[in-house]
């Protein structure tokens, strides 16, 4: 790939404390040696069930979790190196969560203006009051929601779900955020107006260049709006690749279990439902786990399976699977 | 400024306690801001009239040296008049009389007429009577009003400030830090409040009445706090406090502007709990002796009344004024309160307690008749 990433993610581990005792301390890894490239201008999505671990890699890319192992480069650099506040501020400025609620990631007791504004106002991105005005005023238009005035005196409760995503969304071109950590953005949302979040998100992608990371449960939105794919399945990537090429010829066990939960892949914005899993079926991941994360539900499982994590292995250009029956 | 016009008119309607809570609250906050154009005399301002014929006046002087017929019956029609001068008193009983008075009974009829200014029952002068040392009672509770209140407001305002900053600060910090200030709400939750103050009031000495607001204010902040704490807690895990952070809001700013805002109605229900108990407190404190006696205060003002044992000689007003005062003033509060407990707890609304069974009741009655209906028409 010829392009420069923005973001580099290597080898990331997150472990979060479950049982504390006296003497021992317990710990799930929710997110384990996970790895990828974001790239100006394109998406990635991961795509996996509750639990998989989207929301944890996310949440430690956005500085909100720290992280236990593994490298995170920003432009090259190791956040971890970002200790001063006037870096953290100019990272925080560059790369921003986009959560699955829009309800209750708006203050209720302030307006749309401020939501907008305060990001201008903290980065310091306006000189004065009549400017952040002009300012927030185009992004509102930007964004889709006029007419501006009217919408900036709105209080959350007065909005729309898709509107209120919208200004959520705003808030990251207001800070002119490279990097979109977009989590479930839609999956709260009336079908009807998912399709109009993700174009304004495609047009993010095409008109400012920002990268995203697109989370869902959905792997239709997914093939529709991300370049490449990441499948998770209990902290694990299981198979990566170009959207086209993991959706159309899924390698890992797993990801052929999510497709064929897919109804019509042709048919836009429909809904997967996969088939019903017991949760004792999907193991709680350890940091002394071994094995492959999928051997409990898989079809194909082994001796060996049960006692080595299979390697990612290279099928093609770009596309790694983590699966026995591929090498390793 | 509308959306805020319409929450407060929201927040009244239909809601009576609240209503009255506040006339009350708001009258009295007039009646202190206007004291000195609505009391009719001074707080401290004895009653003027130093001579005023009585029938214990007429009485003694019935047939003494120099007495008349005429000048007898002036003294009769002019009892019960009060003259705030010697000279204007005598010459007033001469002209209506229209003779001159032999100077011996001048001293004798004004050494009887003496007027003492004590306990005077409630009359046209004095609404509710005056206090032994000829004070308007009424004028008293205006002005009393004044330090009452700004004791019980500044009080509950510092207790308030405290309990917020405390409480929301521990939710939005947690770890060690929330660890530390739940530790200091603790220990002055066990610490009993009440004896407490009575210590710092008496190393004080008389306090006057900011110490007593300041005391009031510091000790009476750690239950709001713990309330305070739980409640915002709640509101930490908001995604909308991540997105703050996420943009970079500092800490300080997250807490006052993003966090308070969302539990002002609690904040609210705060200061009024704590400005109720303000009052009370310093009634308590200066009826006690523990506050400065030349303020003139509700409290002070009970104070007066026990030191002059204004039950005991039957003076009941002076007792009585300030302690249906106080209670009158505390009523309206507790009211304020209840109104604010119904919209955020909104069960409560409409009819108390038994209203709602009523409904529940209904509900279940419609429910059987429907099911009757249904199984009929199987049947
Ligand atoms: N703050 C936390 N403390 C402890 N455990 C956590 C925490 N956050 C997440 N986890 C655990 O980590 C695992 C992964 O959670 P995560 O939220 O990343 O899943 P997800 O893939 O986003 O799922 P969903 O699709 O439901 O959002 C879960 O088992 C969860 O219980
Ligand atoms: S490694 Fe084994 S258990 Fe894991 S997905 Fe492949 S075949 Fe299934
Ligand atoms: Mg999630």
């Amino acid at each position: 790939m010829s392009l420069q990433p923005i973001m580099e993610v290597r080898h990331l581990v997150k472990d979060f404390p479950t049982k504390q005792g006296i003497f021992t301390k317990q710990y799930m890894r929710a997110v384990n040696d996970v790895s990828f490239n974001l790239y100006p201008g394109r998406a990635l999505g991961i795509v996996g069930e509750s639990g998989s671990g989207k929301s944890t890699s996310a949440r430690v890319i956005s500085l909100q979790y720290p992280r236990t192992a593994g490298e995170i480069l920003f432009q090259g650099n190791d956040i971890a190196t970002f200790t001063d506040k006037a870096s953290v501020m100019a990272y925080r400025r560059k790369v921003q969560m986009i959560f699955q609620d829009p309800y209750g990631a708006l203050n209720p007791v302030h307006t749309v203006f401020h939501h907008i504004a305060r990001p201008l106002q903290i980065h310091k991105i306006v000189q004065n009051k009549s400017e952040l005005e002009d300012k927030v005023y185009s992004v509102l238009e930007k964004v889709g929601l006029i007419p501006v005035e009217q919408t900036a005196k709105k209080y959350a409760y007065q909005l729309s779900g898709g509107q209120r995503q919208r200004v959520c969304i705003g808030k990251t071109l207001a800070l002119g955020t490279e990097v979109v950590l977009a989590d479930e953005p839609t999956s709260a949302l009336d079908v009807s107006i998912r399709l109009g979040i993700l174009n304004l998100m495609e047009a993010m992608k095409e008109d400012f260049n920002t990268a995203f990371l697109y989370i869902t449960h959905d792997i239709a939105t997914a093939r529709y709006f991300t370049e490449e794919i990441a499948v998770m399945y209990v902290g694990h990537m299981v198979e990566t690749g170009d959207s086209r090429d993991v959706t159309s010829n899924p390698q890992h066990p797993y990801t052929q279990l999510l497709l064929s939960a897919v109804p019509d892949p042709h048919k836009r914005g429909s809904r997967i439902s996969l088939p019903e899993v017991e949760k004792k079926e999907i193991p709680t991941w350890r940091p002394e786990s071994r094995g492959c994360p999928f051997a409990s539900r898989c079809p194909h499982t082994t001796p060996q399976c049960r006692e080595q994590m299979p390697p990612l292995t290279k099928l093609a250009d770009n596309h790694f699977v983590r699966c026995f029956l591929h090498g390793g | 400024m509308s959306r805020f016009l319409e929450s407060i008119i929201r927040f009244f309607k239909g809601n009576s306690p609240a209503v009255i809570g506040a006339t009350i609250i708001g009258t009295f906050v007039l009646l202190a801001v206007f004291a000195p154009l609505i009391a009719p005399y001074g707080a401290l301002e004895r009653d003027p009239i130093k001579y005023k014929i009585t029938d214990e006046t007429l009485e003694k002087l019935a047939g003494i040296e120099g007495m008349s017929a005429e000048i007898e019956a002036t003294l009769a029609a002019l009892k019960g008049h009060g003259f705030e001068d010697k000279h204007e008193f005598l010459r007033t009983i001469e002209t209506q009389t229209g003779t001159e008075i032999p100077l011996p009974l001048q001293k004798r009829i004004a050494g009887y007429s003496r007027h003492d200014p004590g306990h005077e029952p409630p009359s046209r002068r004095h609404w509710l009577g005056t206090t032994r040392a000829g004070q308007d009672v009424l004028s008293q509770l205006i002005y009393g009003a004044r330090i009452s209140l700004l004791v019980g407001f500044g009080a509950g305002l510092i207790g308030t400030v405290i309990a917020v900053l405390m409480g929301v600060t521990a939710a939005y910090m947690g770890g060690k830090v929330d660890e530390l200030l739940v530790f200091m709400m603790n220990v002055v939750l066990v610490i009993p409040n009440l004896p407490l103050i009575l210590v710092l009031a008496a190393f004080l000495g008389e306090a006057g009445p900011h110490s007593i607001a300041i005391i009031i204010g510091v000790t009476s902040w750690a239950w709001g706090a713990r309330v305070l704490r739980s409640q915002t807690l709640s509101i930490r895990k908001r995604e909308f406090i991540t997105a703050a952070e996420a943009i970079g809001e500092s800490k300080w700013r997250i807490i006052v502007v993003e966090m308070v805002p969302n539990v002002i109605n609690l904040i609210a229900g705060q200061f009024v709990g704590t400005t109720l108990y303000a009052v009370l407190a310093e009634a308590g404190l200066e009826f006690i002796g523990l506050g400065d006696p030349s303020v003139v205060t509700w409290g002070t003002m009970l104070l007066w009344a026990q030191n002059n044992s204004a039950l005991i000689v039957g003076a009941w007003w002076e007792m009585l004024a300030p302690a249906i005062t106080i209670s009158i003033f505390g009523g309206g509060l507790a009211l304020l309160n209840m109104g604010m407990d119904y919209v955020s707890n909104p069960q409560l609304k409409g009819g108390g307690n038994m209203g709602l069974w009523k409904k529940r009741y209904n509900e279940i009655q419609q429910k059987r008749l429907a099911k009757a209906r249904n199984d009929k028409e199987l049947a």
